[in-house]
């Protein structure tokens, strides 16, 4: 069923770039299309910036996530930052990027304290390139602020508490630290278990727009910003160049990929070697400082950005130098109010169809996997694996480029314009990052307790309804608030599926938020933000509430999962 | 008399007969008809919530007086909408597409038309057409160089003009040779949104009309060997200026709005925009301060009409001609000009109107802000398109590297 809007996105790419769209009198297939695009101005430079920012950072976001774990799994700071991390997760990209340029712009809430506080008398901003710098550094922060918490959620995700403690114990009792035991024993074992996700952050990084639009470069900007460029270019005929640089960027994540796997290899010896030769503490010493602050400093920035957000919303005036609003208001509460009510039912709709058959058919697969698990490899277990890995395409190019192809295939098939369409190319997107949860907590179900119940007899679904479910209620809870969320998330798929006939509320926001008026940018954030974080403690309560014997105890030491 | 020798004007400019118009008028009724019952899809920016209240307002009289359900479908960018039409194109969709009515005008409108993509000409069937201004407003019929052919109706008219901050600006460098001293002895304090941002494009032609020996030339097609020798001025000026831009010129406003709010946060002083009554009415919901004031350039400022077009394969063509009608009435023009609801000049002329239509216009309160519509001249035409492409390129090929 998704091959369909697979190939047909796919198509919709490879096609134009190749020099065939007929819509605009475009036949000829050859290379021409990509020698022009090759003599763009700062082609090589926006792939670069594309790659450096998308590489770094995600590392960036990995080292942060594994350094908190290091230093707080146990703690007593532990619950909260578990409490905290989802939440994070639900906020748009865009409204944090937005929120953190308002944090520390040279306009920003941060010089402006500094200014109240020190009483120089300044009305006129520094002339600071610090957003929007040319080599992308704040771009790269950006980035690790958003997905050092996805990371840190994969991680406490893919914790498996029995086996952490035991190897802790062990650990501790020779006289290691918690710092060294986790990196010379147990951050290694986990960073095998979340691989996938770090390599869907690089091509996250790479791809992106979103944080790109408001925190990256500008002259050039970053490649995808320059496809969405000639996406959009009113000369038609642009958008074959738009096409031809959409199939290279596809190369460069595969590139980012193979360069980070190498980067990986270096690290990992380094760190047997220091291992070996016993000197893990020096970088324990490190990861227990930087742990430290990178988590305070994460989630110091995130919730200011977002409380600024908040601040913004409910502003009448607010100028430089005032570190606070001149007036308040709630105008743009009030107006977005109007706007949004309708839309809100639709986007609660699509996205619980949508999530939910994601999960329905991502657990499918799994159990299906799972039953086959001990069967030879054969044929049909290599196909379905490539099956599995084609599902991620669609996250490894910019979607506006994919999106051509799965509308013109909707519009074919009767389906653009009614909620089935719209549900349909929500699932591409939402099926891989479903399953992406679900990958782990699969692989590392212990096939006996579901041996045994067949063994006393129960079919199946019986042992799915009384095994399976209870144990893995957490990872398919949040697997679910994730497809959620990124069905709300979905603004591209849905203005071109749902031709404009399907209003969700990530469509009425961004196109508010292109108004560029922030007081009206923060509510559209704010309101985008809510029915996500709303799906995420759903998801945090349900095991509770259906299981409360197994999931009375909160840390994560003895959590089942 | 003058009313007779608008009608011929039109006439002529829609490349019709007013024999041609009268059969139309006749017909007018059946399409009201035939429209009653129907949905509108309006593709139109959504990103102002000023324009999109009155969006609204226009979907209430609609389904009042003529039985439209209007639908605003709220885009961050008119191309999204030539998307998707050329995805219908290409999926084979010769009726019962996805837009009814779509707010375009310059390079997407002579793409569409190029690309065969709009229904018309429609203009002449419309009865308010005759009420439209094109003698003192050329871009009515003309947009961007191209002639409409009927092909799309006017709906506001725009005129570039610059804001700033009254309290640093004192005198506001009205001339292309006056900016630049005001950037040197104001260093970092002016920007403007990066072409191929469409205000960024019209301060490169703004400039052009003022440093080009000919400016006749910017209205036929460009020469392409001439054009380096023709535009030279331009990139001398602007390579002056960029050392005194906003982060020396190494970062840029995106978009006209980006440099709104700059000047919000006083990071520049200046900011550039296409509609005057627009600017007093982001002054008076607080996206501007309260000391923003307006100056236009002295040679004269680029204008230019933004329209609404049916596509080719719109589900309700009457329906939406009815709704481009409606948005050319005497009303729906005074209500969009009243800077209280949007603030966009109406294309309509008003000494031609009926008595109680132009009272509709006198009482609208004027902004102290905002200069008399029609007192803003002259207005310049926009270059021939192929200047534009170029500008564009060129400008990215300079400064993008």
């Amino acid at each position: 069923m998704l091959a369909g809007p697979l190939v047909a996105g796919l198509l919709g790419t490879l096609l134009p770039a190749l020099g065939y769209l007929p819509a605009i009198g475009a036949r000829e297939i050859g290379s021409t299309v990509f020698r022009e695009m090759l003599a763009e101005p700062g082609l090589a430079r926006a792939a670069w910036l594309s790659a450096t920012t998308g590489l770094i950072g995600a590392g960036l976001a990995l080292a942060v996530a594994m350094a908190i774990m290091a230093v707080f799994a146990g703690s007593r700071w532990w619950r909260a930052i578990r409490t905290a991390t989802p939440a994070f997760l639900a906020v748009p990209h865009a409204a944090l990027a937005i929120g953190l340029v308002f944090l520390i712009a040279p306009s920003g809430l941060l010089v402006r304290f500094a200014i109240a506080l020190s009483g120089i008398d300044r009305t006129v901003p520094p002339d600071w390139l610090i957003v929007n710098d040319s080599n992308g550094i704040a771009l790269i922060a950006g980035l690790a602020l958003r997905e050092a918490p996805f990371l840190l959620f994969t991680l406490i995700a893919a914790t498996h508490p029995f086996e952490t403690e035991r190897q802790f114990k062990i650990a501790r009792s020779l006289g290691y630290n918690a710092a060294e035991v986790w990196l010379s024993v147990l951050l290694p074992q986990l960073y095998r278990r979340i691989r996938l996700p770090v390599l869907i952050v690089i091509a996250y990084g790479v791809t992106n727009a979103e944080i790109a639009l408001v925190l990256g470069p500008t002259s050039p900007p970053t490649l995808t910003l320059l496809i969405l460029e000639w996406f959009r270019d009113p000369d038609v005929a642009r958008r074959l160049i738009g096409a031809a640089a959409a199939a290279m960027e596809i190369g460069l994540v595969v590139l980012c990929i193979f360069l980070w796997l190498v980067i990986e290899r270096i690290l990992t010896s380094w760190r047997q070697k220091l291992v070996n030769a016993g000197r893990v503490r020096p970088l324990a010493v490190i990861a227990t400082w930087s742990g430290r602050s990178a988590a305070g400093l994460v989630y110091a920035l995130g919730l200011l950005a977002m409380s600024v957000l908040m601040l913004w919303s409910v502003t009448g005036r607010w100028r430089f130098p005032d570190p606070w609003p001149d007036s308040l208001s709630l105008a743009a509460w009030v107006r977005s109010g109007d706007e949004v009510s309708t839309a809100l039912g639709t986007t609660l709709g699509i996205g619980l169809i949508a999530s939910v058959l994601a999960l329905v058919l991502a657990v499918l697969a799994f159990e299906n996997r799972n039953a086959r698990r001990g069967v030879p490899r054969n044929l049909g277990r290599k196909t379905q694996n490539l099956g599995i890995a084609a599902l991620y395409i669609p996250l490894l190019i910019p979607q506006i480029s994919f999106i051509f192809g799965l509308q013109i295939a909707m519009i074919r098939s009767g389906l653009d314009g009614r909620w089935a369409g719209v549900i349909l190319s929500h699932l591409v997107f939402v099926i891989p990052y479903t399953a992406l949860i679900l990958i782990d907590p699969y692989r590392k179900l212990d096939p006996r307790f579901a041996r045994t119940a067949r063994s006393l007899g129960h079919g199946p679904w019986s042992v799915f309804l009384h095994v399976n479910l209870p144990l893995l209620a957490r990872p398919l809870a949040f697997a679910w608030a994730i497809g959620f969320s990124v069905s709300c998330a979905q603004y591209l798929t849905t203005l071109f599926v749902g031709q404009g006939r399907v209003m969700t509320l990530s469509l009425e926001a961004l196109a508010l938020m292109g108004g560029g008026d922030r007081r009206q940018t923060a509510v559209m954030a704010l309101l985008l933000a809510l029915l996500p974080v709303a799906s995420f403690g759903l998801a945090a309560a349900i095991p509770r509430l259906a299981w409360p014997r197994l999931y009375r105890r909160q840390s994560v030491r003895t959590r089942p999962t | 008399m003058i009313c007779f020798l608008r009608k011929i004007v039109l006439a002529a400019a829609l490349s019709t007969t007013p024999l041609a118009a009268l059969n139309a008028m006749e017909g007018w009724s059946d399409i009201e008809a035939a429209a009653r019952g129907e949905t509108v899809s309006f593709n139109a920016w959504g990103g102002s919530p000023a324009v999109n209240d009155y969006i609204d307002w226009v979907a209430a009289e609609l389904d009042n007086r003529f039985g439209i359900e209007l639908v605003h479908v709220k885009l961050t960018d008119t191309a999204d909408a030539v998307s998707r039409v050329i995805a219908e194109k290409s999926a084979g969709r010769t009726e019962g597409g996805s837009v009814d009515l779509v707010w375009i005008n310059g390079e997407n409108f002579s793409r569409m038309k190029e690309e065969g993509l709009l229904f018309g000409p429609f203009l002449d069937r419309l009865p308010n057409a005759a009420l439209i201004d094109v003698e003192d407003n050329q871009s009515a019929v003309v947009d961007f160089a191209l002639p409409t052919e009927g092909y799309e109706a006017p709906w506001g008219l725009s005129q570039f003009v610059m804001a700033f901050d009254g309290d640093e600006v004192e005198t506001p460098p009205r001339t292309m040779r006056a900016l630049l001293s005001w950037a040197e002895a104001h260093p970092s304090r002016l920007t403007y949104p990066a072409p191929p941002n469409y205000i960024g494009t019209t301060f490169l032609k703004q400039i052009l009309y003022e440093v080009v020996e000919d400016d006749a030339a910017l209205l036929e097609p460009v020469d392409a060997e001439a054009f380096e020798a023709v535009t030279q001025p331009l990139w001398s000026w602007l390579d002056a200026l960029h050392a005194q831009l906003w982060r020396s010129g190494r970062a840029f406003p995106q978009t006209d709005v980006a440099q709104h709010q700059l000047l919000n946060d006083g990071e520049v002083a200046i900011t550039f925009g296409f509609n005057p009554g627009n600017i007093a009415n982001m002054i008076e919901n607080g996206t501007l301060p309260e000391n923003v004031e307006i100056a236009t350039f002295e040679a004269g400022t680029i204008g230019n009409t933004h329209f609404t077009a049916i596509p080719f394969n719109a589900t309700a063509p009457e329906a939406a001609m009815v709704t481009a009608n409606f948005l050319l009435s005497p009303e729906a023009q005074a209500r969009k000009e009243d800077p209280a609801y949007w603030g966009d000049q109406t294309v309509l002329e008003i000494d031609g109107l009926e008595p109680e239509a132009q009272a509709l216009f006198e009482a609208i309160p004027q902004h102290p802000l905002v200069p008399p519509p029609g007192s803003i001249r002259p207005v310049l035409p926009e270059p021939h398109p192929s200047w534009h492409e170029l500008l564009e390129r060129t400008w990215l090929e300079r400064y993008r590297r």
